[in-house]
């Protein structure tokens, strides 16, 4: 700008070669106005596009914690589940205790007997 | 299916025999690496019924082998013989499990005739005597055939058809139950709910002439 300015004062210089250069910076400086415009609408852009991530990482955060939360109750669950599964164990083996036959007929009275010879002990 | 989990399906469906209870069967044929002889010698060992492998139907239960019935009593009175053939009185008694009362167990007497129809072939059956004392089954016919060489079986192996039909009595059947369910505590209703009792005889007679097969 300084440049030109002194460009422009100089009086050794052709004032129509003034005239020319005071138009190629007029132009250069609007050029200049509207790169400036699309840079700033590009940044406006990349500002809105970060904002939408902050926005997907806030909700990922909030997926990721009630996940934990999630995966911590099925675990507590599985840890119920095996002691539960203990318990059974333990049931069955008190349940299914082998025990020692009850006296029965022999062969011998059953041959004597009738039907209902049992039913009647 | 995991196994343990299977033993609880097949507690489940072979535990107790079925309230509306009726005739059910098997049928099925193994062929043994055995000479006739010997089937014949394993089949009609009536004393030793009870102490021969079969004689306990176990499964795995959650890791736990349970036993859910046991042959406690096999014994026999022979008829007559007449060379190889002969004709016999078994009587058997089974222990379900839980049930403690013995006037519970199921129990039959059997009439049971061996008859050779050939050097290298015999049958065996066994009728339930209905006029002698017997509690869970109303009627049982156990039929063997032995031969062999039989076709669709090796040359040195024996074809063994079998087939059972028994009628279990839905009164009997009530009362071992019950008998069972009140000796199974917190288990009662789980056993109570899911048993399918139809299937209680025809496991265990399955599994116990599959079981003397394989000491062939």
């Amino acid at each position: 700008m300084e440049i030109f300015f002194y460009f422009v004062n100089k009086n050794s210089i052709n004032p129509r070669m003034k005239k020319c250069v005071s138009i190629l910076f007029l132009v250069f400086m609007v050029s200049a106005c509207g790169q400036a415009n699309t840079a700033n609408e590009h940044l406006g852009s990349i500002d809105q596009t970060a904002k939408e991530m902050r926005d997907e990482l806030k909700k990922t955060r909030e997926f990721l914690d009630t996940a934990t939360t999630q995966s911590q109750r099925i675990a507590d669950a599985l840890v119920s589940l095996q002691t539960l599964a203990q318990d059974m164990v333990k049931i069955i083996q008190t349940t299914f205790v082998k025990k020692p036959p009850a006296a029965t007929d022999d062969i011998d009275s059953v041959l004597g007997g009738s039907a209902n010879e049992g039913e009647k002990k | 299916m995991k196994p343990r989990f299977f033993g609880l399906f097949a507690l489940t469906l072979a535990f107790f025999p079925n309230a509306q209870a009726g005739e059910t069967s098997i049928s099925e044929h193994h062929c043994a690496p055995a000479s006739v002889q010997n089937v014949h010698t394993l089949f009609t060992r009536y004393n030793e019924y009870s102490r021969m492998p079969g004689a306990a139907y176990t499964v795995d239960l959650a890791g736990v082998n349970v036993e859910l019935i046991r042959m406690v009593k096999s014994q026999a009175k022979q008829v007559s013989s007449t060379g190889k053939d002969s004709r016999n009185n078994v009587w058997m008694v089974l222990q379900p499990a839980l049930v403690e009362e013995g006037s519970l167990y199921p129990r039959f007497l059997l009439d049971c005739t061996v008859k050779w129809t050939g050097t290298n072939r015999f049958d065996q059956l066994c009728t339930l005597q209905k006029d002698k004392q017997h509690f869970g089954l109303d009627d049982l016919r156990m039929s063997v055939r032995v031969i062999q060489g039989e076709k669709g079986c090796g040359a040195n192996q024996s074809g063994i058809q079998i087939d059972v039909k028994m009628v279990s009595n839905p009164a009997h059947v009530e009362r071992i139950k019950a008998g069972a369910l009140g000796a199974a505590g917190v288990l009662a209703p789980l056993l109570s709910v899911l048993f399918d009792e139809d299937s209680f005889f025809r496991e265990y007679f399955h599994f116990i002439y599959g079981e003397w097969i394989k000491t062939l």
